[in-house]
């Protein structure tokens, strides 16, 4: 038990500490953003006076400070180059994401176990053979390639599905769903590869255990045995599974690049391509915390799938 | 003779080494009656665990039974649907094997195993079911079978672990029980109790036992016939008392000589049987056991011993000791 | 099976298990291609990657141009072979990198389990562990900027930035690896009869545990390398890597997607045939070398 709790302060920390080093890249970089801001030919004084409205001109160590405890307290402050408010723009740009990288996880859920766990259970099958296939060329493929060639071929060519990747479902749920098809189904084919290839491995594993073996001696019948290997093999899986969901983010970043859709990967991107500081500091502590979460989920399912794991050591 | 339990003839068992398939059980034959105790007895590599494992068509899925029969209550098991043998599998033919802690499965309690088992073959209610497994494990002698339910694998001691095994084996009341090694993973004093319960589950059930092990005195103690296996083959056959006062084949002889015994010289030298059993895929013609031998004579490298039969007994040598 | 000390040269016959298996074979014909490519670019491409020739602009593959040439005219085939360069140097450095901090750690936390040496090690590796990797690369070239940065008297080329900080993200992974083999070394007979021999810690842990995590480290960093090549290409995509008008597989999938609707293939199948390929060709590598060095490793998550 204390073996997660401790787990999680270290995820704390780690937060804390990527925070930190990300507000310091931003200050060590030779010019300061008043130079993006403001026009190349503001005097020097509006220039020094906008630095110290931002506090530009404290230590970095107090900068961190103040920005830390803003933003504990909610306070993100706004975006240097929009002015927008940044949580304001989180909260619009989070749901985004998350819907459809959700369902892309969803779609490589439903697609890539049973793949897995067929292609294990009758190894060297022309099954399995095309799994593999599958599932390798999967995990190489870039996806910003993929969703380019689905874009070229299948929304420009046959113009199945539109091109771009966002349409608000005030627009209605149909053109909504239509235009997310291609970009779940980019990362979904990806994580469906990534999973089936664990799930095969982990479940020919368990399959070569003895207890299968036993399970089959006390003549138990095939779908039973099967079962006994599953509940074995799937915990190794699920902590990938979660795990990819915090890697996700960065498939996610290309391909709302490509597809455009305004989700908080492309904030992040659209961030660094402005130079908005505050912004990327936020957006990156922001995905940092989804992929931590990610993976305390994993072992907490971990801990439930797997009783040895409940025993304190 | 004709209707005993448990009839095995010329089994051949082969597996693929490199591009050829090498046999690791070469023509076994050998019967077993209801209310016998049998023992197996060999070195590792001696193909006593394949050929139990062949008998219930477990063996892993790259091997071949090339040959043979087996015959189990009258009925031939090899020619059998898949379907069919499992309906024997843990109700009429049981198997006790080796690592209690990997027989089980980890994931689940063990009281959850053992239902599965009681319900895959018979038609119980739950409740029967649970009372008929809750039976089972005090039969076993475990202290306290309704806490061994709930409990995991992991929880238990080795020797309650194998005992809940055996437990297993049993829920189904079956006419046969192959037990391989079922003692060797554990402690000395553990594997003095679970060779105590099959002693008392032969008296009081008349449990049919086949048991294999390398270990002579824990076979002695529970069979009263016992099988003699070297490289595949089996070499000698007889009551444990006559192996053990009058062995005829050189192997069982050696085997006998190597155990030490408080009462031998305390200077004498310990008795080893050199050099190494052959490897699966060996082909020498004549006798496997002639280039370690002692009293091995020119025949023996050259043609394959025939069987000699004495009354019940039997061996396969050249140059038995009389 | 195992590699058998006395069959003399352990590399040839490695080389030997990996061409036994058809998945190890292509894989290393596809790295193999790839690699030359690279190294040989200068002699193999047609044409100057970076000559532009506004008249022949746009035309799809011909005999002239096999691949047919882009926005400014420029060779794609010839943009193509020097494009292996960057992916693989930014993948293979990347790896070389992160493996001394990588071995570092994990010898030493291995070797002193169960001490307070260990314990910071790994929290130190946890912590940078729990960190997605790509975005936080992104995050730091980004911020750091895509022009050449002076430190010191070296200027820092994009590509540096990006190999530096993806080797730094890798300790990690490579420690834990190491880490996995050293704990179970460092605690066995023949260490500690070496120990009694009176041999120095450093020593043991430099010549005798080292070895043994030198097949792990192999296939790990195999994988590495494809996910380093990946990540050059991504970035180059988005505008963090390699700078136009150099070369670069992502660098022309850059350009190629302003004309995905107007029908020019040819500018987006290619690069993205060359990063499968060679991706592709590295993961069947690393998956056949760890058949073949690590039968039962169950090979941890990636950073897919």
């Amino acid at each position: 038990m204390w073996e997660y709790v401790r787990r999680a302060a270290f995820s704390v920390v780690a937060l804390f500490l990527i925070s930190f080093l990300v507000f310091c890249l931003t200050h060590v970089v030779p010019g300061s953003p008043a130079s993006v801001v403001l026009d190349p030919d503001t005097p020097e004084e509006e220039i020094l006076e906008w630095e110290r409205d931002h506090n530009l001109h404290l230590p970095v160590i107090t900068q961190y400070k103040i920005w830390l405890v803003n933003t504990l307290n909610g306070d993100l402050g706004e975006s240097v180059i929009t002015e927008r408010d940044l949580a304001g723009e989180l909260a619009y740009s989070i749901p985004i994401t998350v819907e459809w990288v959700g369902l892309s996880f969803l779609l490589a859920v439903v697609l890539g176990l049973p793949l897995g766990i067929i292609s294990a259970l009758k190894p060297g099958s022309w099954v399995d053979h095309i799994a593999r296939v599958i599932a390798i060329t999967g995990i190489s493929v870039p996806d910003y390639w993929v969703a380019l060639m689905l874009v070229a071929f299948v929304a420009v060519g046959l113009g199945w599905f539109p091109a771009g990747g966002f349409v608000p479902l005030s627009s209605g749920l149909g053109p909504h769903l239509s235009a997310l098809v291609l970009p779940v189904l980019t990362l979904g084919l990806h994580y469906m590869a990534v999973l089936s290839r664990y799930t095969r491995a982990s479940m020919l594993e368990a399959l070569s255990q003895d207890y299968v073996r036993t399970a089959r001696a006390m003549g138990l019948p095939p779908w039973q045995v099967w079962l006994y290997a599953l509940k074995n093999a799937l915990p190794p899986v699920v902590n990938v599974g979660a795990m990819s969901f915090g890697f996700s983010f960065a498939h996610a970043l290309f391909i709302e690049y490509v597809f455009g859709i305004a989700g908080l990967s492309l904030a992040l991107l659209n961030a660094i391509h402005e130079l908005d500081y505050p912004m990327i500091q936020v957006t990156v502590l922001v995905i940092t915390s989804i992929f931590i979460l990610a993976n305390l989920a994993a072992d907490l399912a971990n801990l439930a799938l797997n009783p040895k794991l409940r025993q304190s050591r | 003779m004709d209707n005993r339990l448990l009839e095995v003839s010329n089994l051949r068992v082969a597996f693929p080494v490199g591009n050829a398939m090498a046999e690791a059980v070469r023509g076994v034959s050998f019967g077993i009656d209801t209310g016998d105790a049998v023992g197996v007895l060999g070195e590792s590599g001696s193909g006593k665990s394949v050929t139990a494992l062949a008998i219930l068509k477990l063996i892993p899925s790259t091997g071949r039974i090339t040959e043979g029969s087996v015959r189990f209550a009258g009925r031939d098991l090899l020619s059998m649907s898949e379907a069919n043998i499992r309906k024997l599998r843990g109700r009429d033919l049981s198997m006790v094997f080796q690592d209690p802690l990997t027989a089980f499965n980890p994931a689940l309690r063990i009281g959850r195993q053992l239902l599965n088992v009681i319900r895959a073959h018979t038609s119980s209610s739950i409740q029967n079911a649970r009372a008929r497994a809750l039976e089972v494990l005090d039969l076993v002698g475990l202290p306290d079978p309704a806490r061994v339910m709930r409990a995991y694998p992991h929880e238990l001691s080795g020797g309650m672990r194998q005992r809940a095994l055996i437990g297993i084996a049993l829920a189904c009341n079956p006419k046969l029980l192959i037990a391989d090694e079922p003692t060797t993973a554990l402690d000395v004093t553990i594997q003095a109790q679970i060779v105590e319960l099959f002693h008392k589950l032969r008296t009081e059930l008349g449990l049919t036992l086949l048991y294999i092990t390398h270990n002579l005195d824990l076979m002695a103690e529970l069979c009263d016939r016992a099988i003699v296996m070297y490289a595949g083959n089996i070499v000698e056959e007889g009551s444990v008392t006559d192996l053990f006062q009058s062995p005829r084949h050189p192997y069982t002889r050696m085997l006998i000589d190597c155990v030490p015994r408080l009462e031998d010289a305390r200077n004498r030298e310990l008795t080893v049987i050199k050099g190494m059993p052959p490897p699966i895929n060996a082909t020498n013609r004549g006798c496997l056991f002639s280039p370690r031998c002692p009293s091995v004579i020119d025949r023996c490298r050259v043609d394959d011993p025939q069987e000699d039969f004495e009354g019940e007994r039997r061996f396969a040598c050249w140059n038995p000791r009389l | 099976m195992t590699l058998r000390r006395d069959m003399g040269n352990k590399q040839l016959l490695l080389l030997h298990s990996i061409a036994s298996s058809r998945t190890g074979l292509l894989g290393l014909c596809l790295v193999s291609a790839m690699a030359l490519m690279a190294v040989f670019a200068p002699w193999i491409a047609p044409y100057d990657p970076t000559q532009i020739d506004m008249l022949n602009r746009l035309q799809p593959p011909s005999l002239s141009h096999w691949m047919g040439t882009d926005l400014t005219g420029r060779d794609v085939f010839s943009r193509l072979i020097w494009g292996a360069r960057p992916s693989l140097q930014v993948g293979i450095l990347a790896v070389l990198i992160g493996l001394p901090g990588g071995f570092a750690v994990g010898l030493l936390a291995g070797f002193y389990r169960g001490t307070i040496l260990e314990a910071i090690l790994m929290r130190i590796v946890e912590i940078i562990a729990a960190v997605p990797l790509l975005i936080v690369a992104i995050a730091v070239v980004g911020v750091l900027g895509v022009k050449p940065m002076p430190l010191g008297p070296f200027m820092i080329t994009n590509e540096v930035k990006i190999i530096v900080v993806l080797g730094f993200l890798y300790i990690p992974g490579l420690a834990r690896v190491v880490f996995a083999v050293a704990a179970s070394e460092a605690t066995s007979d023949y260490i500690r009869a070496r120990r009694i021999q009176g041999v120095g810690d450093f020593t043991l842990m430099v010549s005798d545990i080292l070895p043994n995590c030198l097949s792990v480290v192999i296939v790990w960093g195999t994988l590495l390398t494809a996910g380093g090549v990946l990540a050059e290409a991504g970035l180059s995509f988005v505008g963090l890597g390699v700078q136009p008008p150099d070369a670069s597989w992502g660098v022309m999938l850059s350009d190629a997607r302003k004309f995905i609707f107007s029908g020019e293939w040819w500018l987006l199948l290619f690069p993205g045939l060359a990063i499968s390929l060679t991706v592709i060709g590295l993961n069947l590598l690393g998956d056949a070398l760890r058949d073949i060095l690590d039968p039962r490793q169950y090979t941890g998550p990636r950073l897919d």
